[in-house]
């Protein structure tokens, strides 16, 4: 297992209640795996580097969708 | 008799739930299975791969394969030269004042897990009882550009989250809610704008943790997508061949490998 450094931060009382409840509804042991968890898909999954859409992929996506019947 | 929840998230993608650990979706156990495919498009499609799920039969022998009707004659009628010629026919049809409609109940031949029990309950099921609104909603937000669409998913969503947890304290002992997030997400986002789509599962995990804490711990709790979401070349989303599903108990029995193999599952754990 990474060594790991123990780092203190303060934040809101409101977003702690709420990371806390967050944690517990998405499955998580406890706030500490949640908050690690989604900061390694933030900064480490490279599958959020982001794409700006321009108009031609919007016109794809609306090519897809009238293709599958979802629009007209 | 076990009582039944079942929770489709269209187009939930099996890769990506392993991919971003989402261990509430996993749930006890889960896997893929091959998902039906639609003889009109030629691919999954929802509709007729929810109504394969809900009847366990093919599209050929349950009868749905569209989202839209405008009845048996003219959908029939539609097919056929001249009028299979014609392009734009729903603008033209729309211009005369002949709306189509989603298909329903009553177009499905066979019958449903629904009919296994008289306690219960359907919410937004294709093919079965889909209400046509967040259809209208969304495509007349998608006129508007992509982020008026995302946001109108969004709220199309938490309208859907909303009826159902409502729902869900009434008494049934089958209930089966349909959710589209994922599916209207991953085709926009599949390729170009992830962090949105994993919003989203994580949505969707968050929600089933809810009900989790709302249901009795003796519940069967089905996760489910008819399909699952593969990016395109041309930077969209498309509906894969396979599908996702999980339970919360450690079923072995339970391990459908083909879209048509749900209602037996379902009908045997409603029997237990």
């Amino acid at each position: 297992m990474e060594e790991e450094i123990e780092v203190k931060i303060s934040i809101p009382k409101t977003l702690y209640e709420k990371l806390v409840k967050e944690a517990e509804d998405t499955g998580f042991k406890d706030i500490r795996e949640f908050i690690i968890y989604v900061l390694e898909q933030l900064v480490e999954t490279s599958d959020f580097e982001g794409e700006v859409m321009s108009k031609e992929d919007e016109e794809k996506v609306k090519e897809r969708l009238r293709a599958l019947g979802y629009i007209d | 008799m076990m009582r039944v929840l079942i929770l489709g998230f269209d187009a939930l993608e099996y890769e990506l739930v392993v991919k971003w650990k989402l261990k509430q979706l996993m749930q006890k156990r889960y896997g893929a299975y091959e998902a039906v495919k639609s003889p009109k498009y030629g691919k999954p499609h929802t509709p007729s791969a929810w109504t394969t799920i809900i009847t366990g039969r093919l599209p050929e022998e349950h009868g749905i394969d569209d989202w839209w009707t405008y009845g048996k004659i003219l959908d029939w009628i539609r097919t056929k030269p001249p009028l299979v010629w014609i392009k734009n026919k729903r603008k033209i049809l729309w211009k005369l004042g002949i709306r189509p409609r989603l298909h329903s109940r009553k177009e499905i031949k066979v019958k449903t897990i629904f009919d296994l029990t008289p306690r219960s309950i359907a919410l937004f099921i294709p093919g079965y009882n889909e209400p046509v609104e967040p259809h209208m909603k969304l495509n007349e937000a998608i006129k508007k550009g992509i982020n008026e669409y995302i946001k109108t998913i969004w709220e199309v969503h938490r309208w859907r989250v909303n009826t159902f947890l409502e729902k869900l304290n009434n008494d049934w002992d089958l209930f089966m809610v349909w959710f589209d997030i994922a599916d209207l997400l991953g085709h926009v986002c599949m390729v170009k704008c992830r962090k949105e789509l994993w919003k989203a599962y994580l949505d969707l995990a968050r929600l089933v943790g809810i009900v989790k804490k709302k249901t009795p711990e003796d519940t069967l709790i089905i996760i489910l997508s008819d399909h699952g979401m593969k990016p395109m070349p041309d930077g969209t989303g498309d509906h894969s061949e396979y599908g996702f599903w999980s339970i919360n108990k450690d079923l072995e029995w339970f391990n459908p490998k083909k879209a048509v193999d749900f209602y037996s599952l379902i009908e045997k754990a409603l029997k237990m």
